[in-house]
């Protein structure tokens, strides 16, 4: 609760009114099959302001995916609200300047991936030139131009992921929902990704992704909100939720067993006291695995998709 | 517990109600649309001999829904490999099967039959090896009889079907000699709609022959023979019919018709009153005349010259071709 | 529970007002199903069609000259008739569960797209599919049966004259045998014919949408919605048995509920009838698309109110 408050505290730096909007929602799904109720989501606020990168973090399983589903309208929330550009999800309105890459996406594999683009384009309303001069122009953004030919089918996984964040562009929308778009993508790939949001960043574009690698959603959000099992633990600008701590670490590489001896004892001379030494970390990671751990041990997390 | 009325808009509820109100909504179109359609011939009650049998054959035509002919076909096809072999029962229970699966196609009940009536009893009559000859005799007529009771159900579903009557007449007349039940079942082909109309000419030939039924007979052929006139009135056309004549003048014989009112020797040209059916080398000669005396006549009449140009070339044909 | 409620109010969620339907984007969903089904090669069934009318036109199976007419068109209804059956049934079934296997329908909804577009775009791509196999084999059909007219016009005459016992015929008598000929020839009543077949693949497609909405996996898709075709040919049959037997109130009420909400198929089987010459009125025609078009229409409804609330 203290956290929310915090997060509203913290003013969105634009005033018009937020891209996303997330009130209370709570999602709690029925499997038809059985009488057990899973709560999804549970009572998360948040906000994503105009022009603002936003990270959501948390484990496999712990409601990213069914928060950006309420999101764009594709699942209702049991209680709560959500809006987008101030329209709510429901109606179909709001979807008008949403982009949408699933999680581990797949498109109809008989088309190309030009025939894709252009499919999802006419979705989208834009037709004959525009069309025609849009879809090269994704093609050479997301680097696919020489796989534009070739059916869906023959996609590898990084290849997949770029024609779907290139489908979810294509109207120029100006809130972009990802789904761990760099999830199962080589490092050059996820790099590529990468480079891309903060490309759409740079043009203003709004942008929620979700992520249960760290160090990405690290170089690319401007805040991000952890949430675990389904709630909010921690929210916050990055540079906040990094400076909580008061701990500073140093990275050394290719230093003899001597200089490890030297540094402990400057430490010790400056009247501080050595708290780890190891191999390096996130500090967001670190963050994280910390707020989730106080919780509540990790047993229910453990969901693979 | 507030329950808003938007709630019984959706989920199962809502499904269930659209699709009974969708239901009853639909019923009396649905019933008046089958109406119009069995009134146009589509969809037609069934009248089997029970209503267990309806129930049959409906639920097997709903089972094969639009696959029935191929299946039927195939069953056919299956039949005539049995007929090579000479498998009669085997034959019978195929065609059956047929019929059960379309009961509507006469084709079924009549090559069904025929195999009955003639390609099993002609087997058993002459080629049967296994049999003494009064036996065969026996099976032979059996087989008959299993040809004739099918063509009856035949009818039974298809009553306006002509051919399945002349079938079972045609047994009648080949296999009992039967002339007089021969003859009922070419009137009641001749009755159905579109039959063509020498069933009922020859219905009246067997009248005729069957010896019970002169007067009738003699009513019938009289009516086909002024028809002929009044066609031959109306559009020139002599129609060569010597067994309507050879049979009128016996029954005219056996009932003592006065000489007056019975049909006349020849063909009197100039006042149609009188015709006796011509081949086309007799009746040139009376056209040609007939020509002429129009040609000086004040109102000339405008047929004739075609009429005598068709039958010159109608004969021109036939001398050029032998 | 006052948080439950609190949407309640604005729960239309999803439902567009129809204004809101866009043609062009219906246009768009349907020919991707349709260039999605072509390219499963769906079309190949046609040239085993086209073999097999071939076969069965060139066979001499047949005593009566009309009778080959006749087999020509069953054979080739049969053919349309199980052909969009089955592809009704399997490409429907198929579309939506793959869909959602695949989350293209996560992008596809993402997008300005309402629900009863992406329903109705798609049951359009299956219904296109089945228009343009249909045409392609009814005209195949019709070059067939053209084909074949002169040859039966003269077995009819040779019949009639074999018939007449060696007598002259006369014109008139020709000319019914041409008229004969011609009943089982190429008319009007068989467009209608082929529209039926149509409108029956339609229903069944629409009716497959429906449960494909409820179901959780196609096979059941596909079982259910044969079971619904195999009911909706026997509308008559059960009414006949609720009449003929004492089924007692309750089996008289399970009768009665089939018959109201499986859709009456059997309605549209107007084939046989049209082909061996009985025809079609255009008021007829027009009562039969009517209800087709009814049938369509409700089955897409029931469809969106299911999957307007379903969790993707
Ligand atoms: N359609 C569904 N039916 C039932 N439970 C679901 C459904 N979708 C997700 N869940 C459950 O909701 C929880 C959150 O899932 P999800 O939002 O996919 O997590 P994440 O994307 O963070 O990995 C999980 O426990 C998952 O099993
Ligand atoms: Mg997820």
């Amino acid at each position: 609760m203290e956290r929310r408050k915090s997060s509203e505290s913290l003013q969105v730096p634009n005033e018009a009114t937020p891209a996303v909007l997330v009130e209370h929602l709570t999602k709690v799904f029925q499997p038809s099959l059985s009488r057990q109720k899973v709560p999804a989501v549970v009572d998360l606020s948040f906000r994503v302001g105009q022009g603002e990168v936003y990270g959501l973090i948390g484990p496999n399983g712990s409601g990213k995916s069914t928060t950006m589903k309420v999101i764009l309208g594709l699942v209702q929330a049991t209680s709560g609200r959500t809006e987008v550009f101030g329209i709510d999800s429901g109606k179909v309105g709001s979807r008008r300047d949403v982009g949408f890459l699933p999680e581990n996406p797949y498109f109809y594999k008989h088309m190309t991936g030009r025939e894709t683009l252009e499919f999802y384009g006419k979705l989208c309303g834009i037709h004959g030139a525009q069309l025609r001069e849009r879809v090269p122009e994704l093609l050479a953004l997301v680097g696919l131009e020489s796989a534009a030919g070739r059916p869906i089918a023959g996609y590898s996984k990084g290849m997949l992921q770029r024609i779907g964040l290139a489908q979810a562009i294509v109207h120029r929308p100006r809130l972009v929902v990802l789904d761990e778009p760099t999830a199962g993508v080589d490092p050059r790939g996820s790099r590529h990704i990468r480079d891309l949001i903060l490309q759409m960043k740079a043009e203003g574009t709004s942008v929620i992704l979700s992520s249960h690698l760290l160090e990405q959603v690290q170089e690319v959000c401007d805040r991000a909100g952890i949430i675990y099992k389904g709630r909010m633990v921690l929210e916050g600008r990055l540079e906040d939720l990094t400076q909580l701590q008061q701990q500073m670490e140093y990275v050394v590489e290719g230093g003899p067993p001597e200089l490890a001896a030297e540094i402990q004892t400057l430490v010790e001379r400056a009247g501080a006291k050595l708290v780890s030494a190891g191999h390096p970390r996130t500090t967001l990671e670190k963050l994280f695995l910390e707020s989730t751990e106080d919780k509540e041990p990790a047993t229910g997390g453990t969901r693979h998709d | 517990m507030k329950w808003h009325w938007r709630e019984l808009l959706r989920g199962p509820a809502a499904v269930a109600l659209v699709l009974l109100a969708g239901g009853l909504a639909r019923a009396p179109f649905e019933s008046k649309l089958l109406v119009d359609l069995r009134k146009a011939g589509f969809h037609p009650p069934l009248h089997g001999s029970s209503a267990l049998q309806e129930v049959g054959v409906q639920g097997m035509m709903g089972a094969l829904g639009g696959l029935r002919y191929m299946v039927s076909t195939f069953l056919t096809l299956r039949a005539n490999f049995h007929w090579e072999f000479q498998d009669w029962d085997k034959v019978l229970e195929h065609f059956q099967l047929v019929q059960l699966l379309e009961p509507r196609n006469p084709e079924a009940w009549i090559t069904g039959a025929w195999h009955c009536h003639s390609n099993a009893w002609a087997w058993y009559l002459h080629d049967d090896p296994k049999h003494s000859e009064t036996t065969r005799r026996l099976l032979a007529r059996e087989w008959v009889e299993r040809g004739k009771v099918m063509l009856r159900q035949g009818i039974e579903w298809n009553p306006d079907d002509p051919w399945i009557y002349r079938d079972l007449a045609n047994v009648y007349r080949e296999r009992d000699r039967d002339l007089c039940q021969a003859a009922e079942y070419y009137r009641l082909a001749s009755l159905t709609p579109g039959a063509p109309d020498f069933l009922h000419r020859i219905y009246g030939y067997l009248l005729a022959q069957c010896g019970e039924h002169d007067e009738d007979a003699m009513k019938v052929l009289r009516g086909i023979y002024d028809e002929g006139l009044a066609v031959l009135r109306r559009q020139r056309v002599l129609i060569w019919k010597p067994s309507l004549i050879v049979e009128m003048r016996k029954l005219e014989e056996r009932l003592n018709v006065p000489m007056e009112q019975r049909i006349p020797e020849r063909f009197d040209p100039e006042g149609f009153a009188i015709a006796t059916p011509l081949l086309p080398e007799e009746s040139l000669p009376v056209y040609e005349r007939l020509l002429e005396k129009s040609r000086n006549s004040e109102v000339p009449d405008p047929a004739l010259p075609g009429i005598v140009a068709q039958v010159r070339a109608r004969i021109g044909e036939k001398s050029g071709g032998s | 529970m006052t948080e439950t409620h609190a949407n309640a109010g604005t729960a239309p969620a999803h439902v567009v007002p129809v204004w809101e339907v866009s043609p062009i984007r219906l246009w768009v969903l349907a020919r991707a199903t349709f260039v999605q089904l072509v390219r499963m090669k769906v079309f190949y069934f046609l040239l085993i069609f086209v073999a097999l009318v071939l076969v069965v036109a060139a066979a001499g199976l047949f005593w009566l000259p009309t009778e080959h007419l006749i087999a020509i068109k069953r054979w080739s209804f049969g053919a349309m008739y199980l052909f969009t059956m089955v592809y009704s049934i399997s490409a429907t079934a198929l579309l939506l569960p793959r869909d959602l296997e695949d989350r293209t329908l996560y992008t596809i909804l993402s997008k300005p797209v309402p629900r009863i577009e992406y329903l109705i775009g798609r049951l359009c791509g299956v219904l296109l599919l089945n228009a343009v196999a249909l045409a392609a084999m009814f005209l195949a059909m019709c070059l067939l049966v053209a084909w074949k007219m002169p040859a039966v016009e003269q077995q009819l005459v040779q019949q009639l004259l074999h018939g007449a016992a060696g007598e002259a015929v006369s014109l008139n008598e020709v000319n019914q045998a041409k008229a004969e000929a011609a009943r089982y020839g190429l008319s009007t009543s068989l467009l209608w014919a082929v529209w039926a077949l149509y409108l029956k693949a339609s229903v069944v497609s629409a009716v497959t949408l429906f449960i494909s909405t409820i179901a959780s996996s196609s096979l059941f898709t596909i079982v259910s919605s044969a079971m619904v075709v195999f009911i909706g040919h026997f509308h008559q049959l059960i009414l006949d048995f609720w009449k003929v037997n004492e089924t007692g109130w309750f089996g008289g009420l399970i009768g009665r509920l089939l018959v109201i909400v499986f859709p009456n198929l059997s309605l549209f089987d107007v084939v046989d009838e049209v082909i061996t010459g009985t025809s079609l009125s255009f008021g007829a025609g027009l009562q039969l698309t009517g209800m087709g078009l009814f049938y369509v229409a409700l089955f897409v409804l029931v469809a969106q109110l299911v999957f307007v609330d379903k969790e993707l």
